[in-house]
């Protein structure tokens, strides 16, 4: 009886495994299978970071990284394994040599490329903005002397509020992904939020969480790159380059962009 | 690494220190609720020992990071939307102060209703029988020689409930896990934030884990 | 020897106590008066020391009635804390507190229930101490005492309360041989200065001695009650002549 219950419980153990290990993306490009070496390259990126990379409510892995990426390997023919592995851990799984690079909206600083990082061209112009709940009377910046904002953990809109944190006397707050920082803001546990402006301007459409977005709290725009970490993937930067040029030629570039951030 | 230290090693100590003071203030307030619940679970009452058991069971029951989202941004809702009427605001830091008292209470309960039992009966019927009350028995006779047999397992709590401060960087309160994050995605510099905090930890825990075998042996000169 | 049968101690009327279904005490009537040394004996499992455990309450009496000094213990009125100051009673297993000296086990009841001051509490458990032997003993700690030692110290204990009764509940049962003696010396001094005392015990030597009554238990009733001459003696009952003759 005993080794029964146990031989349920490890089925049943097994069969959750094999699910959270279907997290892992495999995606080769089905028409260049085979072409150039036949190398399989590991790319790293986040689990949540609406809309470039998140899970749709049919279960599908997708998101602008996620199309960006799969659009620039088929026209450059390589194939890639994408790893949703969270930020953290994709920033890791680089220095590690676990992943070979990693799409994450990771923003090209100075900082990063000073740690030995290695960045693409630019594939998107992010901003930053604030965002209050919805009945909130925030107006501005001036009105956030003492109060706490939320950011997501290592994020342009982090280092955007640290700025403006001296000069308005407000404190910041770091959280690890997107959804707590907005539960933060509508639970009234913060006064405000920043974070990136296509994201929260797609989650308020999509989801109708109680939060608005600030006018003029745009700050300038900085550019998204796609990273890796070791001289030996100088290979795949070069790729990525000539695959955006060519997907940014033809097109299917603006094609994706408004698949996910309408016009 | 070197410029790790040089840039953010203040920003880093600054949270080593919060994490202490959140840890102190949890270890604290466990050890009332411990000691409240332990002492429920171990008086002649039914009603007190099922309140007791139930309060272990849910707590030991649910993550901490599930309770740690619950108490801060749950119990908020709960009162300002749910019932209305009220304005309730939890810092990170009274939120986080709640979580470790009832996670780290909830097992102390244990570890004080498991001393007190493993008191030989007789010690309690000895003071009874002088006249002495049941609290009054329980305070003067019988805690101090279960609190003597819990001391080992008292540091281990602590120690794992100091580790536990570093679940409450999900509620955004900047202890040493939260700012180490900060650390690394600014620098990009996985291993060596991570390799630093490690330290920063090992120290601090390996001095307490010292210091309270010290008291510990103080503890035992004179008895046995 | 002094009893004084105008002034009743204990008085026990249809004593029952169950655990559960078990009927450990099934209709137990007694007195105790003012000065008598009473002992208890019987086979194990005859209920004596439930009987004795009951006369303080550490063991809640499920019907009958117990007066000890005029007060109604049996009644929820009174408290029992209060009655137990004037009990003093001695265990197998001494029941020294272990995270205290000695000294600190012979003040702390006085001390913490009012009794007295510090210093006269200190004063009378010198004095306890010396009646019993242990004068030097005062800063040791019980785990450092003989069994014999600690069963001394665990009368002095009692006696710091200045009881007007004391129970024993088999006080050399878990003694070695050679220390039985010291104790039951200490616990003939008591009974010669007149202290009122029930004793469980199987020392029947020293139940013919000193004791002014006997009273054998089995099965939860008094089978036979009298001097130490008649019961140890002459017993007339059948079960107590079969118990005296497997234990002398």
């Amino acid at each position: 009886m005993k080794k029964k219950v146990l031989a349920l419980f490890m089925t049943a153990a097994m069969a959750v495994l094999a699910v959270a290990c279907g997290n892992t993306q495999s995606a080769s490009t089905g028409d260049n299978a085979g072409a150039a070496d036949g190398k399989v390259w590991v790319i790293a990126t986040d689990t949540v970071f609406k809309p470039f990379e998140y899970t749709d409510d049919k279960g599908n892995f997708v998101g602008i990284d996620v199309d960006i990426l799969a659009a620039v390997a088929e026209d450059q023919g390589f194939k890639y394994e994408l790893k949703s592995l969270g930020w953290d851990a994709s920033i890791a799984a680089c220095q590690a040599g676990q992943a070979d690079g990693m799409i994450a909206g990771a923003s090209i600083t100075d900082e990063r490329k000073a740690s030995g990082w290695i960045f693409s061209n630019g594939y998107f112009d992010a901003t930053q903005s604030m965002a209050v709940a919805a009945d909130s009377d925030i107006k501005g910046f001036e009105d956030l002397a003492g109060a706490s904002v939320a950011v997501k953990t290592g994020t342009m809109s982090a280092t955007y509020a640290e700025e403006l944190a001296k000069q308005y006397n407000f404190t910041v707050t770091y959280f690890e992904d997107s959804p707590t920082v907005y539960q933060a803001v509508t639970g009234g546990q913060v006064a405000a939020c920043f974070d990136d402006t296509p994201i929260m301007a797609a989650t308020i459409k999509d989801s109708g969480i109680a939060m608005k977005l600030v006018d003029g709290s745009e700050n300038e725009p900085a550019e998204y790159g796609f990273a890796v970490f070791t001289k030996d993937s100088q290979e795949l930067i070069d790729k990525f380059n000539a695959g955006l040029a060519n997907i940014k030629a033809n097109g299917k570039y603006d094609e994706i962009l408004a698949k996910y951030l309408g016009d | 690494m070197f410029r790790i230290i040089t840039v953010y090693g203040g920003m880093l100590l600054e949270a080593l220190g919060r994490t202490l003071l959140l840890a102190l203030l949890g270890l604290f307030f466990a050890c009332i609720i411990g000691l409240i619940f332990g002492i429920l679970g171990v008086i002649k009452n039914r009603v007190c020992n099922v309140i007791a058991q139930i309060f272990v069971d849910v707590i030991r029951g649910v993550p901490m990071i599930v309770l740690a989202f619950f108490v801060y941004f749950g119990m908020p809702y709960f009162f300002n939307t749910i019932i209305g009427g009220f304005n309730v605001s939890l810092p990170a830091l009274h939120a986080g102060t709640i979580c470790l008292a009832l996670n780290c209470g909830a097992y102390m309960a244990e570890i004080i209703r498991a001393g007190i039992l493993s008191v030989d009966p007789g010690q309690m019927e000895a003071a009874r029988s002088l006249g002495l009350s049941y609290s009054q028995a329980m305070r003067k006779v019988v805690l101090p020689q279960a609190i003597k047999t819990m001391i080992p397992t008292f540091i281990n709590q602590f120690i794992i409930t100091l580790k536990d401060t570093s679940i409450l960087s999900v509620i955004g309160f900047p202890e040493l896990v939260n700012t180490a994050k900060n650390v690394q995605a600014n620098t990009f510099m996985s291993f060596q934030t991570w390799a630093i905090v490690g330290i920063m930890y090992l120290i601090v825990i390996t001095v307490l884990s010292r210091s309270a075998k010290v008291v510990e042996r103080r503890l035992n000169v004179g008895r046995e | 020897m002094a009893a004084n049968k105008d002034i009743t101690m204990i008085n026990v009327e249809h004593l029952k106590k169950c655990f559960g279904s078990l009927e450990v005490l099934k209709d137990i009537s007694t007195e105790v008066y003012k000065g008598e040394v009473v002992v208890v004996i019987g086979p194990s499992g005859s209920g004596k020391s439930t009987f004795l455990r009951c006369l303080n309450k550490l063991e809640t009496v499920t019907d009958g009635k117990i007066v000890i000094d005029e007060k109604e213990i049996t009644s929820k009125k009174v408290d029992i804390n209060k009655v137990r100051e004037n009990i003093g009673m001695v265990f197998q297993h001494f029941n020294l507190f272990n995270n205290m000296n000695i000294i600190d086990n012979l003040m702390l009841a006085p001390v913490m229930l009012g009794k007295c001051s510090k210093e006269e509490a200190l004063k009378r458990a010198k004095d306890m101490l010396k009646k019993v032997g242990l004068a030097d003993k005062e800063k040791s700690y019980p785990s450092q005492l003989s069994g014999g030692q600690k069963q001394r110290v665990a009368i002095a204990r009692a006696l710091c309360m200045n009881p007007d009764i004391m129970l024993f509940d088999e006080p050399t049962s878990a003694l070695d041989p050679e220390m039985v003696g010291e104790v039951l010396a200490v616990m003939k001094e008591l009974a010669a200065e007149g202290m009122t005392m029930v004793i469980v015990t199987h020392e029947m030597g020293f139940a013919r001695e000193v004791a002014d009554r006997v009273i054998f238990m089995d099965g939860g009733y008094i089978i036979e009650e009298g001097t130490p001459q008649e019961v140890l003696l002459n017993p007339k009952e059948a079960r107590t002549i079969d118990f005296l003759n497997k234990v002398l």
